[in-house]
């Protein structure tokens, strides 16, 4: 999309990339017709940017304490009592979210959890992505042969294990961090990948323009990857979506049952800590935004994800 | 019309027993690499360092991992699950009086989800791209990005904690002479079972379906767009049939073959969400004990657990393919036209 | 009790619940079996101060019996076989079931007796005490059947052989049980002197001979009672039987446990009771006890606030919660004291945890105040001892009459404040410079060896084993990495002349658990943390879950600090002092790694300071002044060696439904789980 700026520079530059700029450029305005694409392309933006530039955008720094600023010192017991303190403006002090019940501002919390909600979904899309799609399309590619077998025997098995239970176990043999929490999730969620990619492999490996890849002598790797996977692409980073979706979801119920990096800013941990100390019924300023976040964001994912499908996959 | 050779259903049963092992395998392993041990949780000033070398011995746990392996793969496929250390009872008991309260639950779930689902799948489909088709959509998709347990909170907050119409926890009421809206209902003791168990369910079951449904609607929606093109639907509508008969009897029917595919994949999906239901509303089932009993080490439990969702994933997997080939739409369709 | 750190919380708190007791006899007298032969004291013991809990009953007349009392708890039981469950959960069931020849008094800890009337030992000299008691005659088992001499017997030789780990320790100097052969009824030969011979040989919970004669020692652990019915007038119960007040009549562990009173109970009737100033005899007054298991604890919080589904629930209720139930009509919350203590401990073996002086001075650094008011709410006291509060025979202060708590001598590590919430870091620096830890000596004024701390010397005049520091410590500037990062810290600490990540190959390890077992002492933990290493510390947190940290302290020592907290220590000292430092239970050289051990910090063992020779002593000591004495030398003794850092005691806030029901018993450790059986004798139904 930003390579639009580029062709007027070169003619040859141009020769070269104008076709694929033009395509973009009708992607781009299939996918603006969705307008729920929009809308989860525009909150995803402001999520970015909240990760990027987390202090832009919260109203204190996370060292910000509720009565004392960011100052030693020590609250008195009246000030104590009064937290979780409701969203104020300004009167005793400026919380537009209320605080949580150490004094700590709820809206500031949500800014800089955005960074790692990206990380994970990001992290996770991708790496499902990498490693379901080339196992499904040398399981497709390789129809009916043992490699095709053992591949979906694995896949299999690995559906047949509950995926909450499973990551819990796999979170609990290495340790309770983000990076575990990703990886834990991809053991589960390439499989979803694998079969979807798998299927489409089948049916474009029988098409005539991969039969006469293979007939004029181009290696295996050569028409998986050249011929077959830029076909099966769009569809990948439908699925990519979703799974990012997916694994906000998954990380938020981790930090439920108090499973997660509780060190890291995150929107799931919010929640934990205010179940955890047993407000969840007392402090709606604290128990609605991380969840509105968490759909917010796992809903613009959905929302990209359809649309992209509607694009990659025109049916009407 | 025997359309599957006994060789190949025998050729499935076979591919899915090995699949079952290769589960059983996977979560010995893996729950053997957890750090720790039931006898951890054991620590106490008053127990010495003998009483629980002695738990660990009498548990079998210091004996090579191999061995432990063999016996579990012999004794789980031949239905002995052994004892629970947390629970102080044989696994088995715990599994008999949890799996019933699980399937209730998530029977229930599974059966809303797959009515709601699909009917307005149909719907949005066949009206596709209208402002309801949209909104509606839209608002599926929001359903389907809530975690479960802030869902349930917000149910619980008010149905239970503002409005306190609906109980928060339980299957159904612990005492006969528990005080509750019953009262009417004294003397048949079935319809105040029955009663009262729906009084409890309402919430947890509300909570899944709130999110399982839109699973099917996606599939439906997707499949009844593709069919709504097709050529035995303009037949259909050529012959004067009205809208509503072409879409339930004509379109519908044969966009439903995937959504029953899609059914498994929702199995799984509800198991996972009935984990967390189960845990949010004290909802004494195997998704708690399955938390429960891996948080607490309790390996011959947790086990157990994995070994029948294990199988029960399996088998479902199994019949819906089975019935896949049957209900092949290529097939069919032949017969139709 | 001393509220001069945690701050008066608006809880209801209760003085000590005093009611007309004597009184109660009167009209109960009927069913007071032989009261053990010591007659039936029907004298009312005066009135006291009458407290609302019991209000417009002051001594007079008997309180309504019956009611069914909702109890909720988190966690299922696990079994009700009392040989194989150590599950606090379970002995909430088992204890209303089981009878014990001894009862613990729960508001002096005097031992007084049940099952058995008398007992006593002789030959303490020869170091093989003989111990005698006899039992109570027309006492009857839940079942209906008679309790015998033969019932005592099998009791001891089932446990001594099936040796099952909650009894273990308690067994072990058992030599011989056997019928006496003098005016008493049964005769133990004890291996060695145990000064608690009469809480803790004499507690074994009874069992019944004609129920357990078939459970095989050796598959102990699989017999599950509860499918060993039987019936009593016409209505069946579930096993175990046993010598307590209840019977099981309903066993749903997933979901709810029911336990009938009998109406043929005398055990609390006993004369003892009946003088008792603070507990009503006669009891249990209510028909039943239904105890709801919740799945989660802020389900069962919530049953108790929102849903009245329950009269009281196991434990206590969430800071965060009080003033919901201050606010609820009904509903008051009944405090207590805590029965064991939070704590940090150190991996003694490593440098620079290996020196007095250090493990003192990391103490100066925990802001205790954060912990108590801000995070906690004024819901846990300070603590210094390894005994809580409550325990005051066994506390330092006891020695010289000092208020438990409030003498300087317990608060000689306290946080050092420069100004709220900032340690005074030049002080604590020039504290380690000079190299004189507090020895248990007096510094105070010039002598002082802590800038701005008077210590009046130790309070039962013990000394630490370091008399100085083993190392010395200097600053410079930073070189951990670790440090290197955190803004703000301008020099490292060098332990001889070396940093502590060149000594160690890595910066002091200080373990710590995701919060939901513990929220509020990771954020302590945070600050804790960023104190230290503003010291110039170098620490690294390792985060990781319960069972992981169990392991790798107990087993591998992988640590150089640790959070963790003891419960349910026993209130004589001596039996929890050896199982939680003594050398004994500590690791030998060879077995780190291999196998478990309590005292993981190494307390006592080689070339380290430790307190076995009071701690020996107190357990052999016969006498209970005596023994009490030995036992306050061994807990101040450990405070100024320092092998764990006491941060806190729970100040118990039990939840109750006071509408419905009375006299619940305030004051006493752990009111709402480990003696919540005592609320059951004493629960009535409100007139």
């Amino acid at each position: 999309m930003a390579t639009g700026s580029s062709n007027s520079r070169l003619e040859a530059y141009k020769e070269k990339w104008g076709p694929k700029v033009d395509r973009y450029k009708r992607v781009w305005g299939r996918f603006a017709q969705h307008r729920l694409g929009v809308i989860g392309l525009f909150i995803l933006v402001m999520y970015v940017m909240w990760a990027i530039a987390p202090s832009w955008f919260a109203p204190h720094s996370t060292e910000w304490t509720a009565y004392l600023g960011t100052d030693p010192g020590r609250m008195t017991p009246q000030q104590i009592d009064s937290l979780p303190h409701p969203p104020a403006f300004g009167d005793p002090f400026f919380a537009p979210m209320g605080t949580t019940d150490q004094g700590k501002d709820v809206m500031t919390e949500l800014v800089y959890s955005a960074q790692n909600a990206m990380y994970i979904a990001l992290a996770a899309g991708l790496l499902s992505s990498l490693v379901g799609v080339p196992l499904g399309l040398i399981s497709g590619y390789y129809g009916d042969t043992w490699i095709d077998e053992s591949i979906q025997r694995l896949a299999d098995i690995t559906y047949g294990l509950p995926f909450l239970p499973l990551l819990i176990v796999l979170v609990a043999i290495r340790g309770v961090s983000t990076t575990n929490i990703i990886l834990g999730i991809v053991v589960k969620s390439w499989v979803n990948n694998c079969i979807i990619i798998r299927g489409e492999t089948l049916s474009l490996k029988e098409r005539s323009y991969v039969e006469s890849a293979k007939v004029a002598g181009a290696s295996d790797t050569r028409v998986i990857f050249r011929h077959i996977l830029p076909n099966v692409l769009p569809l990948t980073f439908v699925y990519l979506a979703q799974d990012a979706a997916g694994a906000i979801l998954a990380e938020a119920s981790l930090a439920y049952l108090g499973l997660s990096d509780f060190t890291a800013y995150s929107w799931g941990i919010m929640l934990e800590q205010i179940q955890n100390r047993g407000f969840v019924f007392e402090a709606w300023w604290w128990l609605l935004p991380p969840g509105i976040a968490i759909t917010m964001i796992a809903g613009a994912f959905y929302f990209i994800g359809f649309s992209m499908e509607d694009v990659a996959n025109p049916q009407r | 019309m025997a359309r599957i050779s006994l060789r190949y259903l025998a050729y499935r049963l076979v591919v899915s027993y090995f699949v079952i092992l290769g589960i059983m395998t996977l979560a010995f392993l893996l729950l053997r690499l957890m750090p720790g041990t039931f006898a951890d949780a054991l620590v106490s000033p008053d127990m010495p360092r003998e009483a629980r070398e002695a738990i660990v011995e009498q548990y079998g746990l210091n004996e090579p991992l191999w061995r432990q392996y063999l016996a579990f793969m012999v004794n789980y496929q031949t239905g002995q699950f052994g004892w629970s250390p947390t629970y102080g009872t044989e696994v088995w008991s715990l599994i008999e009086r949890r799996l019933p309260r699980t399937l209730v639950l998530f029977g229930a779930s599974f059966i809303f989800g797959y009515i709601i689902g699909p009917l307005v799948g149909m719907y949005l489909g066949w009206w596709r791209g209208t402002k309801r088709d949209k909104s509606v959509f839209a608002a599926g998709l929001v359903a389907y990005s809530m975690p479960a347990f802030w869902i349930a909170w917000l149910l619980i907050w008010l149905f239970n904690y503002e409005l306190g119409w609906l109980p928060s926890s339980y299957m159904m009421s612990q005492y006969p002479d528990d005080p509750s809206l019953l009262a009417p209902f004294e003397q048949w003791t079935w319809w105040r079972a029955i009663v009262d168990v729906l009084h409890h369910i309402a919430l947890p079951l509300f909570s899944i379906i709130s999110v399982g449904w839109v699973g099917a609607m996606l599939v439906m929606r997707t499949q009844m767009n593709t069919v709504v093109d097709s050529d035995y639907v303009y037949l259909a509508k050529a012959k004067g049939l009205s809208e509503r008969t072409v879409m339930i009897k004509h379109a519908a029917r044969n966009a439903l073959i995937p959504v029953a595919t899609q059914a498994i994949v929702g199995v799984a999906f509800i198991i996972d969400g009935a984990v967390i239901i189960e845990y949010v509303f004290s909802w004494p089932g195997m998704g708690a004990l399955i938390v429960d009993t891996v948080l607490r080490r309790d390996y011959p439990t947790a086990q157990a657990v994995f070994f029948i969702l294990g199988v029960l994933i399996v088998v479902m997997r199994l019949l819906t393919d089975i019935a896949y080939t049957y209900l092949d739409p290529r097939i069919s369709f032949e017969g139709g036209e | 009790m001393s509220d001069d750190d945690t701050t008066a919380t608006s809880s209801k708190r209760r003085p000590f619940l005093k009611a007309g007791a004597g009184a109660v006899a009167v009209s109960l007298a009927g069913c007071t079996g032989d009261g053990g032969g010591e007659g039936t004291e029907t004298e009312p013991q005066g009135t006291e101060e009458i407290t609302e809990s019991t209000p417009g009953e002051a001594g007079e007349g008997d309180v309504p019996e019956g009611g069914s009392f909702r109890f909720g708890m988190s966690n299922p039981p696990e079994g009700v076989n009392p040989m194989a469950t150590s599950s606090s959960y379970s002995w909430t069931v088992l204890s209303e079931i089981m009878g014990y020849g001894t009862a613990l008094d729960p508001v002096t800890f005097d031992v007084q007796p049940s099952a058995y009337t008398d007992w006593t030992v002789e030959n303490v000299d020869s170091g093989e005490p003989d111990v005698y008691f006899n039992i109570r005659e027309g006492i009857t088992w839940s079942d209906g059947e008679e309790f015998t001499v033969d019932d005592v017997l099998f009791t001891y030789n089932f446990i001594m052989e099936a040796n099952p780990g909650r009894y273990a320790s308690t067994v072990a100097p058992i030599e011989t049980v056997e019928e006496a052969d003098n005016d008493w009824d049964v005769h133990l030969k004890l291996a060695n002197p145990v000064g608690t011979y009469d809480s803790q040989q004499l507690q074994l919970p009874l069992l019944p001979e004609h129920r357990w004669s078939d459970v095989s020692p050796e598959d102990f652990t699989e017999y599950q009672p509860q499918e060993n019915t039987y019936e009593v007038d016409g209505q069946e119960y579930l096993g175990p039987v046993g010598l307590g007040p209840g019977r099981l009549s309903r066993y749903e562990p997933d979901t709810s446990v029911e336990i009938e009173y009998r109406d043929d109970y005398t055990l609390n009737d006993l004369e003892w009771y009946q003088e008792h100033e603070n507990l009503r005899a006669g009891g249990p007054f209510l028909d039943n006890v239904r105890i709801n298991i919740y799945g989660s604890s802020d389900a069962l919080q919530q049953a108790f606030i929102s849903e009245d589904a329950i009269d009281a629930l196991y434990g206590s209720v969430l800071p965060a919660n009080i003033p919901d139930v201050e606010e609820k009509e009904g509903a008051r919350i009944v405090t207590g004291s805590d029965t064991g203590y939070a704590h940090y401990s150190f991996e003694m073996r490593t440098t620079p945890f290996d020196d007095t002086i250090f493990r003192q001075a990391v103490g100066l650094v925990y802001d205790h105040i954060y912990w108590i008011n801000q995070l906690n709410r004024g819901t846990v006291q300070r603590g210094a001892f390894t005994m809580p509060p409550g325990y005051t025979a066994v506390r330092p202060e006891t020695e010289i009459d000092a208020e438990i708590n409030e003498h300087p001598a317990s608060k000689a590590f306290d946080f050092l404040e420069d100004q709220p919430g900032v340690p005074d870091y030049a002080s604590i620096k020039e504290f380690l410079q000079n190299g004189v830890p507090i020895t248990g000596e007096s510094a105070e004024g010039d002598n002082q060896v802590i800038p701005g701390r008077d210590y009046p010397g130790s309070m039962t005049g013990v000394t630490t084993d370091d008399m100085e520091a083993r190392h010395e410590y200097t600053w410079d500037s930073v070189e951990s990495d670790i440090l290197a990062d955190e803004p703000g810290v301008e020099e490292e600490i060098r332990v001889n002349g070396e940093t502590i990540t060149e000594i160690n190959g890595e910066p002091l390890q200080i373990l710590m658990y995701p919060p939901q077992d513990s929220p509020l002492g990771t954020q302590m933990l945070e600050d804790w943390v960023s104190k230290l290493k503003a010291l110039g510390i170098p620490v690294e947190r390792n985060v990781m879950t319960f069972n992981t940290m169990l392991t790798e302290v107990y087993t591998n020592v992988n640590f150089g600090a640790f959070p963790m907290s003891w419960t349910n220590l026993s209130p004589f000292g001596a039996p929890s002092l050896e199982g939680l430092f003594h050398s004994s239970q500590a690791h030998g050289p060879d077995e780190i790694g291999e196998t478990d051990a309590n005292n993981a910090m190494g307390y006592g063992t080689e070339g380290l300071p430790g307190a076995d020779d009071l701690i020996d002593e107190a357990l052999q000591t016969m006498d209970t002044e005596e023994r009490n004495a030995v036992a306050r030398q061994a807990v101040e003794k450990i405070y100024l060696d320092a092998p764990s850092q006491i941060n806190s005691h729970e100040i118990p806030q039990w939840p109750v439904n006071e509408a419905d029901f009375e006299g619940y018993v305030g004051g006493i450790p752990s009111p709402g789980d480990s003696y919540v059986s005592v609320q059951f004798s004493q629960i009535h139904q409100a007139e």
